[in-house]
């Protein structure tokens, strides 16, 4: 065993490349994943509400007040005692519920602000844990004495207390302390949303005695599965249904999920990132594998001599294992610590913030940056993948018609997955076509180019056509994931492009020259007047902003009016003053279309509004609506502030009309439609940063895969490049010769990713998005997105290629 | 008494930061020092009905029985198949209340009641060598949770203890979960005894409570786990205790045992355990029989574990001392009766054996502080 220690340290020691390759393959493979799970995480607090007390479903029902709360209690607690009973039976819905209770939602003014407010009896809700924190690193926490945290808790259930931001705390100070005509006192957490007791937030919103739904925490083996899964892979479960949801006799339950489209968008972002992560790890995981067929390559000899003297055969495979579980391990570490750094710098670039510090960890244990989740995943994928190659090294070789079998196969799901259209079928489509284009496509495409090889004139290049032809087989599993990596690089750059175009198109209608004011308290029909009167305005337009209620949540409302100039700026060519008009996540989370109706609900009366167009609205997380002036009758008219107006202009007034207005209203309240225009474009550009750094990522992931398959292929031709040198060949054309297969190679498998790549494009564009946002892109093939991905890839493929023939031609002859 | 509470409840002198896991860690207090609540700092009347009901006055309170029951053969399922059943309602003030406060029916007012409460319901299946158990959290409110003195109603939810007529006695039990539920019909035999000097029950220099039982109860009525059905008989025992600050610093947790006896006397014991490992002082307990009872001192008996159970000590071998000395040996029926709840104890059905190793009688015994 000793003996065979050294000789595998010495192999190791004198030809490093193989394991270098792999262990930097290992490093980038951890790294995307340690990115991925920070950014994750950052997205997650960022975008998504707290899910309070890990709340999974939402009841509704007509005029669902305290007593049918108490009601639907009782049922819940009955539940299969009571044979007569209409939920009797053991298999129910109540047996998958663990909790339940009241929730109360409205808005009040704060500091000229309106704040969401969410009253929930904390107690009924009972998952402690899960409840908003209370903010111990704010100056005024610091400055009282540790204490009992259930202290607070007490105080939130017994006075007048709320929890919200410390920023709101301090608006609410300024303000006396008072919130809608109530003396409050605060509690500082991490929260946008003011959270209250439920008798508190009804003396609030002044609706004693009522409430607006009843929140569930359903849990199941499939929930406690999937949230597994996703701590491993954060949104990969983001498209799968998560719940089985719950059908109480009476009421409408609907998934927590769809009620707030805000964790809809950072779970289709999360998912989109994880898939980005699994592709890392798929190019890693070839890596290992080429790593290893190269590494056993170059040592064939040296073990047949083992072999000979007795070493056994499986000892020689664990050995080989062993020394890809420290390349493993040693990767995890260092991929860990750069992934920290890399997440860091792209969430820095992305939004202007960081990782949360230690402090933060502290504060709140689930915003931690390396929690243990995250590092026993990178040391689990680092080993993982490197100890892939040597265990089925060897065993993953399918004769061509298995391929194509293979190939056709993975091609039905595709085309299933495309034909359901579910956000996970098209991802699972998408995966399937990748493994077709690794398994089928870049194998059959080497073979072509060898039969292209008899249409060369040139004998060298119908040669080298040939030789490139015979060694694509040898690297099929690089070319494949370079072509993958490249693919996807196509893939997302052209979808990202051809969403930045409609988007930039919408804000070009929508913020035409003018100027936009958003007044600390409603305007009135004078100030509208005065505004009109100001030098270089053409025309002033109020509106009025509010939140109604939808069958499924709240629904921002818009009311102005809309004559053709104005639905010009939606895309709708005529004047409406009867019916309306809504966003596409709402038509989508509504399930409604032109014609349709709308059903809202405001100040407790019921609305209904026709849909006369459906905006494109990117950006928009949940449905917006918005209605023409004959609607404001039947709206609750304390509920809509009229702060917004948008005034147009003539350009070379602009400047003058923005110093006058924020004269009036303060320079912070009002924004040049053109500057909006250019931050809405630079905050679309910074939040695309993390997908293509990844797909770089995948695609430098896939060069070093590529060298290392290169190195061992060039070191295996070391017999046929003496010959050639023998006969005359000089050196120089040797390395050229090398080189230029290198270059075919990387050519097939980069034309293969071509229309893998538009094919992914198009998928993105017309299945991922409109599932997973709402949102409609138009396909725009633009030459930037697909030559720069190809360019990068063919640099890559030379680069690769560079250094194993130059090795071969120089090294490896006398 | 129930001496989880004693420690769940944490009633201490001093605000207790690192105390463990407790009801009132759980659902918290807005007066966190207990400086607006009452003390038991002495001996105040316990009259009836009144003293059924609840004490808001004070931070701490429970309502805590067990019972000890066999199937009697005249319902569906199997003859003699013994069976403990726990049922145990905390309330937690989050504020103190000078006494008792009307409760609003129903707005705002119904839910600020300034009271949460906690159940625990339990079911030993002594043949299968099962525990199951089961917890609910609720604040005060009508519709809810909460405790009424005249008629007696103690509840969460459905689980309830209340009254069937307008007298204390008889009582009736429900509590369904998931897994097993119990349905009993209670009928008290005997009055009930207060304990320590006229009810208050000292537990240290500076803290007490105050403390009655009823000791011996008729129990009837049906049990069913596993699917089936059980016509069960037997003893139960009810312990009523209030305070706002129980146990002192100095005390690591809490030995409590509720017998019958066979001869037909009813035990009642609680072991201190004091972190420097000394015999307490203020251990005591009660006997008594259908004529009279009598309060123990520490120095009436003594208590030794004598087997353990993964650290829990489940065996323990107890001396009456005083006129003729009695021993005997106390053993758990099954050894897994924790009670794996948000306030983790070990609480079930044990049997009393003498000193040649014959039958004297059942009970439940507590261990809490492990």
């Amino acid at each position: 065993m000793i003996t065979l220690l050294k000789s595998q340290l010495r192999f190791a020691t004198r030809h490093p490349v193989g394991p270098v390759a792999c262990l930097v393959g290992v490093i980038l493979a951890v790294l995307a994943v340690v990115v991925v799970h920070i950014v994750s995480q950052s997205i997650r607090a960022n975008l998504d509400e707290p899910s309070l007390a890990g709340h999974t479903h939402v009841v509704t029902g007509e005029m669902l007040t305290e007593s049918g709360y108490f009601e639907l209690r009782r049922r819940w607690r009955q539940a299969g005692t009571d044979p007569g009973d209409p939920d009797g039976g053991k298999r129910n819905w109540a047996t998958t519920v663990v909790a339940m209770f009241p929730v109360i939602e409205g808005f009040v003014d704060i500091d000229g602000q309106p704040r969401r407010v969410l009253g929930f009896d904390p107690v009924a809700a009972g998952n402690f844990a899960e409840l908003p924190p209370r903010e111990t690193d704010t100056p005024a926490a610091a400055a009282q004495p540790p204490r009992d945290d259930t202290y607070d808790y007490g105080r939130f259930i017994t006075d007048d207390v709320v929890m919200v931001s410390p920023v709101i705390a301090r608006q609410i100070a300024d303000d006396g302390g008072m919130v809608a005509g109530l003396e409050v006192d605060t509690i500082d957490a991490p929260t946008e949303v003011v959270f209250a007791d439920l008798p508190t937030a009804q003396r609030l919103l002044n609706r004693a005695g009522e409430i607006d739904a009843v929140w569930l925490r359903v849990v199941d083996t499939r929930t406690r599965l999937l949230g597994w899964l996703d701590r491993v892979l954060p949104g990969i479960t983001a498209s799968l249904p998560k719940y089985a949801d719950p059908a109480i006799p009476g009421h409408t339950v609907t998934a927590a999920a769809r009620w707030n489209p805000s964790r809809r968008f950072a779970d289709a972002i999360l998912f989109n990132l994880g898939m980005l992560s699994l592709l890392c790890l798929l190019m890693a995981a070839f890596i290992a594998l080429q790593a290893s067929a190269s590494n056993a390559a170059r040592r064939r000899t040296e073990r047949e001599h083992l072999i000979a003297i007795g070493a056994p055969r499986g000892t020689l495979r664990w050995m080989a294992c062993a020394e890809s579980f420290v390349i493993g391990g040693l990767g995890a570490i260092a991929g860990l610590g750069l992934g920290a750094l890399v997440a860091d710098a792209l969430l820095q670039a992305a939004t202007g913030t960081t990782t949360p510090t230690n402090a933060d960890v502290q504060a709140d244990g689930s915003r931690m940056a390396l929690d243990g989740w995250v590092v026993g995943k990178a040391i689990a994928c680092g080993i993982a993948v490197s100890t892939f190659g040597p265990l089925v090294e060897g065993r993953l070789s399918p004769d061509p018609w298995m391929r194509v079998v293979f190939g056709m196969l993975a091609s039905g799901v595709a085309v299933i997955g495309l034909v359901i259209g579910a956000l996970g079928w098209v991802f699972g489509a998408l995966a399937a076509v990748c493994v077709v284009q690794v398994a089928t496509v870049v194998p059959l495409a080497g073979q072509a180019a060898g039969r292209l090889a008899g249409l060369g004139r040139a004998m060298s290049m119908r040669a080298n056509l040939r030789a490139a032809s015979l060694r694509s087989g040898e690297i099929r599993l690089a070319l494949g994931a370079l072509s993958v990596a490249a693919a996807v690089a196509i893939g997302m750059g052209v979808m990202v492009e051809s969403l930045r175009r409609d988007f930039t198109a919408m804000l070009d209608v929508r913020l035409a020259g003018g100027v936009h004011v958003e007044a600390e308290s409603d305007i009135s029909a004078a100030d509208l007047a005065a505004i009109r009167n100001l030098a270089g305005a053409r025309d002033a337009r109020l509106y009025g902003d509010g939140v109604a209620r939808g069958t499924q949540g709240p629904v921002p409302i818009r009311v102005a009016r809309l004559d053709a100039a104005e639905t010009t700026r939606y895309g709708f060519d005529a004047a409406l003053e009867t019916r309306g008009m809504v966003n596409e996540v709402g038509a989508r989370l509504l399930g409604i279309g032109i014609g349709d109706i709308l059903d809202l609900v405001s100040g407790g009366r019921r609305v209904r509004v026709e849909i006369a167009h459906v905006f494109r609205d990117f950006g928009a997380a949940a449905p917006r609506a918005i209605l023409p002036l004959s609607f404001l009758p039947e709206l609750d008219a304390d509920s809509i502030r009229w702060r917004r107006v948008s005034v147009w202009s003539d350009p070379e007034a602009t400047e003058d009309l923005t110093a006058a207005l924020g004269e009036r209203y303060g320079a912070s309240r009002v924004s040049n439609h053109r500057e909006i225009r250019d931050l809405a474009v630079a905050v679309f550009d910074r939040t695309f940063l993390v997908s293509r750094s990844l797909a770089v990522m995948a695609l430098l992931v896939a060069a070093i895969g590529l060298y290392a398959a290169l190195t061992s292929l060039q070191a295996s031709r070391s017999r046929e490049f003496r010959l050639l040198s023998a006969v005359g060949v000089t050196r120089l054309e040797l390395w050229r010769l090398a080189l230029s297969q290198t270059a075919v190679l990387g050519t097939v498998a980069l034309l293969a990713a071509l229309p893998l790549g538009l094919a992914i494009a198009w998928v993105l564009c017309d299945f991922v998005n409109p599932a997973a946002f709402g949102w409609s892109i138009n396909l725009h093939v633009d030459a930037a997105s697909i030559a720069g991905p190809l360019l990068f890839g063919v640099l890559a493929t030379c680069a690769a290629g560079a250094l194993p023939a130059y090795r071969a031609a120089f090294k490896g002859i006398p | 008494m129930t001496a989880t509470a004693m420690v769940c409840l944490a009633g201490c002198t001093e605000p207790e930061p690192d105390a463990p896991s407790s009801l009132r860690s759980v659902l918290g207090s807005a007066d966190a020092t207990g400086t607006g609540f009452a003390r038991a700092d002495r001996v105040r009347e316990i009259v009836f009905p009144r003293d059924h009901g609840p004490h808001p006055a004070y931070r701490s309170e429970w309502w805590y029985l067990t019972a000890v029951v066999a199937s009697d053969g005249t319902g569906p399922g199997p003859a003699l198949r013994e069976f403990g059943i726990q049922f145990t309602l905390f309330r937690q003030g989050l504020e103190g209340r000078p006494g008792d406060v009307p409760v609003a029916r129903e707005g705002p007012g119904a839910w600020r009641t300034g009271q949460g409460y906690m159940a625990h319901v339990a079911l030993t299946d002594v043949a299968a060598g099962r525990h199951l158990t089961a917890e609910r959290f609720s604040r005060g409110h009508p519709a809810l949770a909460g405790a009424r003195a005249d008629p007696f109603r103690v509840y969460l939810d459905d689980w309830e203890l209340r009254s069937v007529g307008d007298d204390f006695s008889p009582l009736r039990l429900t509590a369904t979960t998931a897994e097993f539920a119990a349905d009993l019909r209670l009928t008290t035999t005997r009055p009930a005894i207060l304990q320590g000097d006229r009810g208050l029950s000292r537990k240290g220099p500076a803290n007490a409570s105050h403390y009655y039982s009823m000791p011996r109860i008729e129990a009837r009525g049906e049990v069913v786990v596993g699917g089936s059905s059980h016509a069960v008989s037997g003893l139960a025992w009810i312990d009523r205790e209030w305070s706002t600050s129980v146990l002192g610093e100095a005390y690591a947790g809490w030995d409590w045992f509720a017998l019958h006896f066979d001869d037909g006397r009813d035990l009642m014991l609680y072991r201190l355990r004091r972190m420097d490992g000394r015999i307490d002082a203020y251990n005591a307990g009660s006997l008594g029989d259908a004529t009279a009872s009598r309060t123990l001192s520490a120095g009436d008996f003594s208590l030794t574990p004598v087997d353990h159970w993964r650290g829990w000590p489940v065996a323990w071998r107890l001396e009456l001392l005083g006129g003729k000395p009695e021993i005997y040996v106390i053993r758990a029926a099954i050894e897994d009766q924790v009670m794996d709840t948000s306030v983790r104890y070990w609480e079930g059905v044990a049997h009393v054996q003498d000193d040649e190793g014959r039958r004297r009688g059942t009970g439940y015994m507590e261990l809490t502080g492990y």
